[in-house]
Protein backbone atom coordinates (compact mmCIF):
# COMPACT_ATOMS: atom_id res chain seq x y z
CA UNK A 1 0.00 0.00 0.00
CA UNK A 2 1.52 3.28 -0.99
CA UNK A 3 1.50 6.31 1.25
CA UNK A 4 -1.01 8.16 -0.87
CA UNK A 5 -3.56 5.39 -0.64
CA UNK A 6 -2.92 5.05 3.07
CA UNK A 7 -3.54 8.76 3.56
CA UNK A 8 -6.81 8.57 1.67
CA UNK A 9 -7.95 5.58 3.69
CA UNK A 10 -7.07 7.30 6.95
CA UNK A 11 -8.93 10.42 5.90
CA UNK A 12 -11.98 8.45 4.85
CA UNK A 13 -11.84 6.48 8.04
CA UNK A 14 -11.39 9.46 10.35
CA UNK A 15 -13.60 11.93 8.55
CA UNK A 16 -16.84 10.91 10.32
CA UNK A 17 -15.06 11.15 13.67
CA UNK A 18 -13.70 14.59 12.89
CA UNK A 19 -17.13 15.67 11.72
CA UNK A 20 -18.83 14.32 14.84
CA UNK A 21 -16.34 16.07 17.09
CA UNK A 22 -16.67 19.42 15.38
CA UNK A 23 -17.39 21.88 18.13
CA UNK A 24 -20.81 23.48 18.24
CA UNK A 25 -20.72 27.11 17.23
CA UNK A 26 -23.38 29.74 17.57
CA UNK A 27 -25.53 29.53 14.44
CA UNK A 28 -25.94 32.74 12.48
CA UNK A 29 -28.61 34.26 10.33
CA UNK A 30 -28.00 35.13 6.68
CA UNK A 31 -26.89 38.61 7.72
CA UNK A 32 -24.35 37.13 10.15
CA UNK A 33 -26.12 37.79 13.44
CA UNK A 34 -26.37 35.11 16.15
CA UNK A 35 -29.49 33.10 15.38
CA UNK A 36 -31.85 33.11 18.35
CA UNK A 37 -34.89 32.11 16.37
CA UNK A 38 -37.24 29.41 17.49
CA UNK A 39 -39.77 28.62 20.19
CA UNK A 40 -38.39 28.49 23.71
CA UNK A 41 -39.59 27.79 27.24
CA UNK A 42 -38.15 29.23 30.44
CA UNK A 43 -40.17 27.06 32.81
CA UNK A 44 -38.34 25.96 35.95
CA UNK A 45 -39.12 25.51 39.61
CA UNK A 46 -35.92 27.27 40.63
CA UNK A 47 -37.24 30.28 42.53
CA UNK A 48 -36.30 33.85 41.69
CA UNK A 49 -34.88 34.30 45.19
CA UNK A 50 -33.02 31.74 47.24
CA UNK A 51 -35.19 30.11 49.89
CA UNK A 52 -34.21 31.61 53.26
CA UNK A 53 -33.48 28.27 54.83
CA UNK A 54 -30.67 27.63 52.32
CA UNK A 55 -28.53 30.41 53.78
CA UNK A 56 -25.46 30.99 51.63
CA UNK A 57 -25.82 27.83 49.58
CA UNK A 58 -25.64 28.99 45.98
CA UNK A 59 -25.80 25.56 44.30
CA UNK A 60 -27.56 22.31 45.07
CA UNK A 61 -25.69 19.05 44.83
CA UNK A 62 -27.32 16.58 42.47
CA UNK A 63 -28.95 14.79 45.38
CA UNK A 64 -30.16 18.01 46.98
CA UNK A 65 -31.62 19.12 43.67
CA UNK A 66 -33.63 15.90 43.40
CA UNK A 67 -34.85 16.35 46.95
CA UNK A 68 -35.80 19.98 46.33
CA UNK A 69 -37.67 19.04 43.16
CA UNK A 70 -39.60 16.41 45.05
CA UNK A 71 -40.42 18.86 47.83
CA UNK A 72 -41.64 21.55 45.43
CA UNK A 73 -43.69 19.07 43.41
CA UNK A 74 -45.43 18.00 46.61
CA UNK A 75 -45.94 21.60 47.72
CA UNK A 76 -47.30 22.66 44.32
CA UNK A 77 -49.55 19.67 44.00
CA UNK A 78 -53.02 21.14 43.71
CA UNK A 79 -54.50 17.69 44.26
CA UNK A 80 -53.44 17.83 47.89
CA UNK A 81 -56.38 18.14 50.22
CA UNK A 82 -54.61 19.22 53.38
CA UNK A 83 -54.85 22.76 54.66
CA UNK A 84 -58.62 23.06 54.77
CA UNK A 85 -61.20 24.78 52.64
CA UNK A 86 -59.37 28.08 52.29
CA UNK A 87 -56.30 26.29 50.95
CA UNK A 88 -58.52 24.36 48.56
CA UNK A 89 -60.10 27.53 47.21
CA UNK A 90 -56.71 29.10 46.65
CA UNK A 91 -55.28 26.00 45.04
CA UNK A 92 -58.16 26.33 42.61
CA UNK A 93 -58.76 23.23 40.56
CA UNK A 94 -56.85 20.10 39.70
CA UNK A 95 -53.12 20.00 39.29
CA UNK A 96 -53.40 19.31 35.61
CA UNK A 97 -54.52 22.84 34.92
CA UNK A 98 -51.04 24.10 35.77
CA UNK A 99 -47.72 23.97 33.93
CA UNK A 100 -45.23 25.00 36.59
CA UNK A 101 -42.42 22.65 35.64
CA UNK A 102 -40.75 20.04 37.76
CA UNK A 103 -37.02 20.69 37.37
CA UNK A 104 -34.49 23.12 38.74
CA UNK A 105 -32.16 24.84 36.27
CA UNK A 106 -29.35 22.62 34.99
CA UNK A 107 -26.70 24.65 36.82
CA UNK A 108 -28.51 23.66 40.04
CA UNK A 109 -28.34 27.23 41.27
CA UNK A 110 -30.64 27.74 44.23
CA UNK A 111 -32.04 31.01 42.85
CA UNK A 112 -32.45 32.71 39.52
CA UNK A 113 -30.96 35.83 41.11
CA UNK A 114 -27.18 35.59 40.68
CA UNK A 115 -26.24 39.08 41.80
CA UNK A 116 -26.06 39.99 44.63
CA UNK A 117 -24.45 36.67 45.52
CA UNK A 118 -26.89 36.06 48.39
CA UNK A 119 -29.55 35.30 45.77
CA UNK A 120 -31.95 37.93 47.05
CA UNK A 121 -33.45 41.03 45.50
CA UNK A 122 -31.88 44.02 47.25
CA UNK A 123 -33.96 46.12 49.61
CA UNK A 124 -36.09 48.93 48.25
CA UNK A 125 -34.95 52.46 48.89
CA UNK A 126 -36.85 54.34 51.64
CA UNK A 127 -38.68 56.43 49.02
CA UNK A 128 -39.72 53.29 47.11
CA UNK A 129 -40.94 51.71 50.34
CA UNK A 130 -42.98 54.81 51.11
CA UNK A 131 -44.43 54.83 47.61
CA UNK A 132 -45.51 51.21 47.98
CA UNK A 133 -46.99 51.84 51.41
CA UNK A 134 -48.88 54.90 50.16
CA UNK A 135 -50.34 52.95 47.27
CA UNK A 136 -51.36 50.09 49.53
CA UNK A 137 -52.98 52.54 51.95
CA UNK A 138 -54.88 54.26 49.14
CA UNK A 139 -56.17 50.92 47.85
CA UNK A 140 -57.07 49.44 51.23
CA UNK A 141 -60.74 48.65 51.49
CA UNK A 142 -61.36 49.63 47.90
CA UNK A 143 -59.74 46.71 46.12
CA UNK A 144 -63.04 45.39 44.84
CA UNK A 145 -64.86 48.65 44.17
CA UNK A 146 -64.65 48.17 40.44
CA UNK A 147 -62.56 46.63 37.67
CA UNK A 148 -60.14 49.55 37.60
CA UNK A 149 -59.18 48.73 41.19
CA UNK A 150 -58.18 45.20 40.33
CA UNK A 151 -54.71 43.91 39.53
CA UNK A 152 -53.32 44.52 36.07
CA UNK A 153 -53.16 40.74 35.58
CA UNK A 154 -56.85 40.31 36.34
CA UNK A 155 -57.61 43.10 33.90
CA UNK A 156 -55.50 41.27 31.32
CA UNK A 157 -53.40 44.37 30.73
CA UNK A 158 -49.92 43.16 31.56
CA UNK A 159 -48.42 40.24 33.41
CA UNK A 160 -45.47 40.82 35.73
CA UNK A 161 -43.62 37.75 34.46
CA UNK A 162 -44.26 38.41 30.75
CA UNK A 163 -41.60 41.04 30.72
CA UNK A 164 -39.53 42.79 30.20
CA UNK A 165 -37.89 41.04 31.96
CA UNK A 166 -39.31 37.63 31.12
CA UNK A 167 -39.77 35.19 33.97
CA UNK A 168 -41.22 31.72 34.43
CA UNK A 169 -44.75 31.54 35.76
CA UNK A 170 -47.30 28.77 36.37
CA UNK A 171 -48.20 28.40 32.71
CA UNK A 172 -47.64 29.97 29.29
CA UNK A 173 -43.86 30.10 29.81
CA UNK A 174 -43.25 30.11 26.08
CA UNK A 175 -41.63 32.54 23.71
CA UNK A 176 -41.02 32.74 19.98
CA UNK A 177 -38.09 34.74 18.67
CA UNK A 178 -38.05 35.92 15.07
CA UNK A 179 -35.25 38.01 13.55
CA UNK A 180 -35.21 40.28 10.56
CA UNK A 181 -32.83 42.95 9.34
CA UNK A 182 -32.78 45.63 12.03
CA UNK A 183 -35.29 43.95 14.33
CA UNK A 184 -35.79 41.12 16.77
CA UNK A 185 -39.34 40.13 17.67
CA UNK A 186 -40.23 38.23 20.82
CA UNK A 187 -43.74 36.82 20.98
CA UNK A 188 -44.59 36.17 24.62
CA UNK A 189 -47.31 33.61 25.12
CA UNK A 190 -48.43 35.03 28.46
CA UNK A 191 -51.11 37.56 27.65
CA UNK A 192 -50.00 37.36 23.99
CA UNK A 193 -47.55 40.23 24.21
CA UNK A 194 -45.25 41.09 21.34
CA UNK A 195 -41.94 42.85 21.80
CA UNK A 196 -40.53 44.40 18.65
CA UNK A 197 -36.95 45.38 19.39
CA UNK A 198 -35.07 47.60 16.91
CA UNK A 199 -31.41 46.68 16.52
CA UNK A 200 -30.55 49.35 13.99
CA UNK A 201 -28.93 51.76 16.41
CA UNK A 202 -31.79 54.22 16.63
CA UNK A 203 -32.01 56.22 19.87
CA UNK A 204 -34.58 55.65 22.61
CA UNK A 205 -37.89 57.48 22.50
CA UNK A 206 -37.90 60.94 24.09
CA UNK A 207 -37.89 60.74 27.88
CA UNK A 208 -41.47 62.01 28.19
CA UNK A 209 -42.85 59.05 26.21
CA UNK A 210 -43.64 56.29 28.67
CA UNK A 211 -44.85 52.80 27.77
CA UNK A 212 -46.15 49.75 29.63
CA UNK A 213 -43.30 47.62 28.27
CA UNK A 214 -40.84 50.49 28.20
CA UNK A 215 -38.84 51.20 25.07
CA UNK A 216 -36.38 48.50 24.03
CA UNK A 217 -33.29 48.89 21.88
CA UNK A 218 -31.11 45.94 20.92
CA UNK A 219 -27.49 45.64 19.91
CA UNK A 220 -25.25 42.71 19.04
CA UNK A 221 -22.23 42.14 21.24
CA UNK A 222 -20.20 39.13 20.09
CA UNK A 223 -22.52 36.15 20.26
CA UNK A 224 -25.12 37.91 22.37
CA UNK A 225 -28.11 40.13 21.81
CA UNK A 226 -28.13 42.88 24.41
CA UNK A 227 -31.40 44.75 24.91
CA UNK A 228 -31.68 47.95 26.91
CA UNK A 229 -35.15 49.01 27.96
CA UNK A 230 -36.04 52.38 29.45
CA UNK A 231 -39.07 54.72 29.33
CA UNK A 232 -41.18 52.58 31.67
CA UNK A 233 -44.34 53.99 33.25
CA UNK A 234 -45.15 54.28 36.92
CA UNK A 235 -48.35 52.27 36.31
CA UNK A 236 -46.68 48.92 36.60
CA UNK A 237 -43.73 47.68 38.54
CA UNK A 238 -41.34 44.77 38.42
CA UNK A 239 -40.64 43.68 41.97
CA UNK A 240 -40.77 47.25 43.20
CA UNK A 241 -39.16 49.01 40.23
CA UNK A 242 -40.39 52.43 39.13
CA UNK A 243 -40.41 54.44 35.91
CA UNK A 244 -36.65 55.05 36.18
CA UNK A 245 -35.87 51.40 35.62
CA UNK A 246 -33.12 50.69 33.13
CA UNK A 247 -33.28 47.03 32.25
CA UNK A 248 -30.49 45.22 30.44
CA UNK A 249 -31.30 41.83 28.97
CA UNK A 250 -28.82 39.50 27.33
CA UNK A 251 -29.72 36.56 25.09
CA UNK A 252 -26.94 34.17 24.23
CA UNK A 253 -27.11 30.79 22.51
CA UNK A 254 -25.29 28.20 24.62
CA UNK A 255 -26.09 25.08 22.62
CA UNK A 256 -28.25 23.70 19.85
CA UNK A 257 -31.30 23.67 22.11
CA UNK A 258 -30.56 26.40 24.63
CA UNK A 259 -30.35 30.12 25.21
CA UNK A 260 -29.03 31.66 28.39
CA UNK A 261 -31.17 34.68 29.21
CA UNK A 262 -29.81 37.16 31.73
CA UNK A 263 -31.16 40.45 32.95
CA UNK A 264 -29.93 43.27 35.16
CA UNK A 265 -32.25 45.62 36.99
CA UNK A 266 -30.74 49.06 37.42
CA UNK A 267 -33.10 51.44 39.19
CA UNK A 268 -31.37 53.55 41.85
CA UNK A 269 -34.56 55.30 42.93
CA UNK A 270 -36.23 51.95 43.67
CA UNK A 271 -33.49 49.51 44.72
CA UNK A 272 -30.53 50.07 47.02
CA UNK A 273 -28.34 48.36 44.42
CA UNK A 274 -28.65 46.79 40.99
CA UNK A 275 -29.36 43.08 40.70
CA UNK A 276 -29.19 40.36 38.07
CA UNK A 277 -30.75 37.01 37.26
CA UNK A 278 -30.06 34.17 34.85
CA UNK A 279 -32.73 31.95 33.33
CA UNK A 280 -32.06 29.20 30.80
CA UNK A 281 -34.47 28.89 27.89
CA UNK A 282 -34.94 25.51 26.27
CA UNK A 283 -36.18 24.87 22.77
CA UNK A 284 -39.63 23.36 22.60
CA UNK A 285 -41.96 22.21 19.91
CA UNK A 286 -44.13 25.13 18.86
CA UNK A 287 -46.32 26.74 18.10
CA UNK A 288 -47.08 29.55 20.49
CA UNK A 289 -50.79 29.51 21.16
CA UNK A 290 -52.78 32.70 21.37
CA UNK A 291 -53.67 33.68 24.93
CA UNK A 292 -56.24 36.39 24.40
CA UNK A 293 -56.59 36.93 28.10
CA UNK A 294 -59.74 39.02 28.17
CA UNK A 295 -61.63 36.74 25.79
CA UNK A 296 -63.51 34.99 28.56
CA UNK A 297 -62.47 36.88 31.64
CA UNK A 298 -65.53 35.82 33.59
CA UNK A 299 -63.45 36.01 36.73
CA UNK A 300 -63.63 39.79 36.74
CA UNK A 301 -67.41 39.87 37.05
CA UNK A 302 -67.24 36.86 39.36
CA UNK A 303 -64.90 38.60 41.80
CA UNK A 304 -66.88 41.82 41.81
CA UNK A 305 -70.14 39.88 42.26
CA UNK A 306 -68.47 38.10 45.17
CA UNK A 307 -67.52 41.43 46.71
CA UNK A 308 -71.08 42.73 46.36
CA UNK A 309 -72.37 39.52 47.98
CA UNK A 310 -69.91 40.05 50.85
CA UNK A 311 -71.19 43.61 51.31
CA UNK A 312 -74.81 42.48 51.37
CA UNK A 313 -74.04 39.85 53.97
CA UNK A 314 -72.56 42.53 56.22
CA UNK A 315 -75.50 44.92 55.93
CA UNK B 1 -77.03 10.66 39.08
CA UNK B 2 -77.51 12.84 42.04
CA UNK B 3 -76.46 16.17 43.35
CA UNK B 4 -75.02 16.46 46.76
CA UNK B 5 -76.12 19.44 48.73
CA UNK B 6 -73.63 22.00 49.74
CA UNK B 7 -72.16 21.49 53.17
CA UNK B 8 -71.05 24.19 55.48
CA UNK B 9 -67.54 23.93 56.77
CA UNK B 10 -66.33 26.31 59.42
CA UNK B 11 -62.90 27.11 60.73
CA UNK B 12 -60.85 26.65 57.60
CA UNK B 13 -57.15 26.28 58.24
CA UNK B 14 -54.85 28.99 57.09
CA UNK B 15 -53.17 28.58 53.78
CA UNK B 16 -49.50 27.80 54.13
CA UNK B 17 -46.69 26.94 51.79
CA UNK B 18 -48.61 27.64 48.61
CA UNK B 19 -48.21 30.31 45.98
CA UNK B 20 -49.93 33.41 47.30
CA UNK B 21 -50.76 34.55 43.81
CA UNK B 22 -52.75 33.26 40.92
CA UNK B 23 -54.38 34.75 37.92
CA UNK B 24 -57.14 36.16 40.01
CA UNK B 25 -58.44 36.30 43.52
CA UNK B 26 -60.14 32.92 43.76
CA UNK B 27 -60.97 33.57 47.38
CA UNK B 28 -62.96 36.65 46.36
CA UNK B 29 -64.90 34.82 43.70
CA UNK B 30 -65.51 31.48 45.38
CA UNK B 31 -66.68 30.81 48.88
CA UNK B 32 -64.77 28.45 51.13
CA UNK B 33 -67.98 28.12 53.14
CA UNK B 34 -69.85 26.76 50.13
CA UNK B 35 -68.16 23.47 49.28
CA UNK B 36 -69.87 21.52 46.52
CA UNK B 37 -69.76 18.00 45.21
CA UNK B 38 -71.53 17.63 41.92
CA UNK B 39 -72.03 14.73 39.59
CA UNK B 40 -73.27 15.74 36.22
CA UNK B 41 -73.16 15.51 32.46
CA UNK B 42 -70.93 17.78 30.44
CA UNK B 43 -73.00 19.96 28.11
CA UNK B 44 -70.16 22.14 26.87
CA UNK B 45 -66.50 22.66 27.46
CA UNK B 46 -65.71 26.27 26.81
CA UNK B 47 -62.09 26.29 25.69
CA UNK B 48 -61.60 29.96 26.26
CA UNK B 49 -58.91 32.32 27.55
CA UNK B 50 -57.73 33.02 30.13
CA UNK B 51 -59.35 30.00 31.76
CA UNK B 52 -61.59 27.32 30.35
CA UNK B 53 -65.04 26.56 31.77
CA UNK B 54 -66.78 23.20 31.98
CA UNK B 55 -70.57 23.41 31.72
CA UNK B 56 -72.49 20.55 33.22
CA UNK B 57 -76.06 19.62 34.00
CA UNK B 58 -76.68 18.26 37.44
CA UNK B 59 -79.91 16.47 38.30
CA UNK B 60 -81.09 16.99 41.84
CA UNK B 61 -82.89 14.44 44.03
CA UNK B 62 -86.17 15.98 42.90
CA UNK B 63 -85.26 15.41 39.26
CA UNK B 64 -84.74 19.08 38.62
CA UNK B 65 -81.75 19.82 36.42
CA UNK B 66 -79.43 22.67 37.31
CA UNK B 67 -76.73 23.96 34.98
CA UNK B 68 -73.32 24.62 36.54
CA UNK B 69 -70.12 26.21 35.24
CA UNK B 70 -66.80 25.02 36.65
CA UNK B 71 -63.66 27.02 36.09
CA UNK B 72 -60.65 25.25 34.62
CA UNK B 73 -57.16 26.03 33.41
CA UNK B 74 -55.61 27.85 30.49
CA UNK B 75 -56.41 26.21 27.15
CA UNK B 76 -52.76 26.63 26.12
CA UNK B 77 -51.42 24.60 29.02
CA UNK B 78 -54.07 21.95 28.54
CA UNK B 79 -53.35 21.64 24.85
CA UNK B 80 -49.64 21.22 25.48
CA UNK B 81 -50.40 18.45 27.90
CA UNK B 82 -52.30 16.65 25.19
CA UNK B 83 -55.73 17.64 26.40
CA UNK B 84 -57.91 18.55 23.45
CA UNK B 85 -61.59 19.29 22.90
CA UNK B 86 -62.06 15.58 22.32
CA UNK B 87 -60.75 14.80 25.79
CA UNK B 88 -63.93 16.01 27.43
CA UNK B 89 -66.76 15.33 25.01
CA UNK B 90 -70.30 16.49 25.55
CA UNK B 91 -72.12 13.83 27.49
CA UNK B 92 -69.14 12.90 29.65
CA UNK B 93 -70.14 12.19 33.20
CA UNK B 94 -67.86 13.84 35.71
CA UNK B 95 -67.67 14.46 39.41
CA UNK B 96 -66.57 17.85 40.68
CA UNK B 97 -65.58 18.70 44.20
CA UNK B 98 -64.97 22.37 44.76
CA UNK B 99 -66.50 25.60 45.93
CA UNK B 100 -69.46 27.67 44.78
CA UNK B 101 -69.37 31.32 43.79
CA UNK B 102 -69.89 33.78 46.63
CA UNK B 103 -72.85 35.42 44.91
CA UNK B 104 -74.72 32.12 45.03
CA UNK B 105 -74.77 31.62 41.27
CA UNK B 106 -74.23 28.09 40.03
CA UNK B 107 -70.60 28.63 39.18
CA UNK B 108 -67.72 26.98 40.91
CA UNK B 109 -64.07 26.20 40.99
CA UNK B 110 -63.27 22.51 40.95
CA UNK B 111 -60.53 21.49 43.32
CA UNK B 112 -61.03 17.91 42.19
CA UNK B 113 -62.50 17.04 38.82
CA UNK B 114 -62.65 13.38 37.81
CA UNK B 115 -64.60 11.17 35.48
CA UNK B 116 -67.46 9.26 37.04
CA UNK B 117 -65.31 6.13 37.28
CA UNK B 118 -62.71 8.04 39.30
CA UNK B 119 -60.14 8.57 36.55
CA UNK B 120 -58.52 11.94 36.63
CA UNK B 121 -59.19 14.05 33.58
CA UNK B 122 -55.50 14.22 32.91
CA UNK B 123 -52.19 13.78 34.63
CA UNK B 124 -50.05 16.87 34.66
CA UNK B 125 -46.44 17.94 34.38
CA UNK B 126 -45.20 16.31 31.24
CA UNK B 127 -44.89 19.43 29.15
CA UNK B 128 -42.10 19.52 26.57
CA UNK B 129 -39.45 22.04 27.48
CA UNK B 130 -40.02 22.02 31.18
CA UNK B 131 -37.19 19.61 31.71
CA UNK B 132 -34.30 21.76 32.84
CA UNK B 133 -31.89 18.90 32.06
CA UNK B 134 -31.25 20.39 28.65
CA UNK B 135 -30.46 23.77 30.14
CA UNK B 136 -26.98 25.20 29.98
CA UNK B 137 -24.57 25.59 32.83
CA UNK B 138 -25.13 29.11 34.03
Amino acid sequence: MNHKLLSVLICVHLWPVAFAQKAWTVPRTLDGKPDLQGVWSNVTITPLERPRDLGDKAFFTEQEALQYEKQVREQNNADRRDGGAQADVNRAYNDFWYDRGTKVVASRRTSLVVEPPDGHIPALTPEAQKRQADRAAAARGRQFDGPENRALTERCLVWPTAGPPMMPSFYNNNYQIVQGPGYVMVLVEMVHDVRIIPTDGRPHLPAHVRQWFGDSRGRWEGDALVVETTNFTDKNSFRGSDENLKLIEKFKRTGPETILYEFTVDDPTAFTRSWSAQIPMNRIQGPIIEYACHEGNYAMTGMLAGARADERSKE
Amino acid sequence: MRAMSALLIAGAALLTGLPAWAHHAFAQEFDEKRPIKLQGTVTKWEVINPHSWIHLDVKGPDGKVTSWMIEGGSPNALFRQGFTKDSLPTGSEIVVEGFQAKDGSTRGVGSNVVFKDGRKLFLSNNTPGQNGAAAPEN
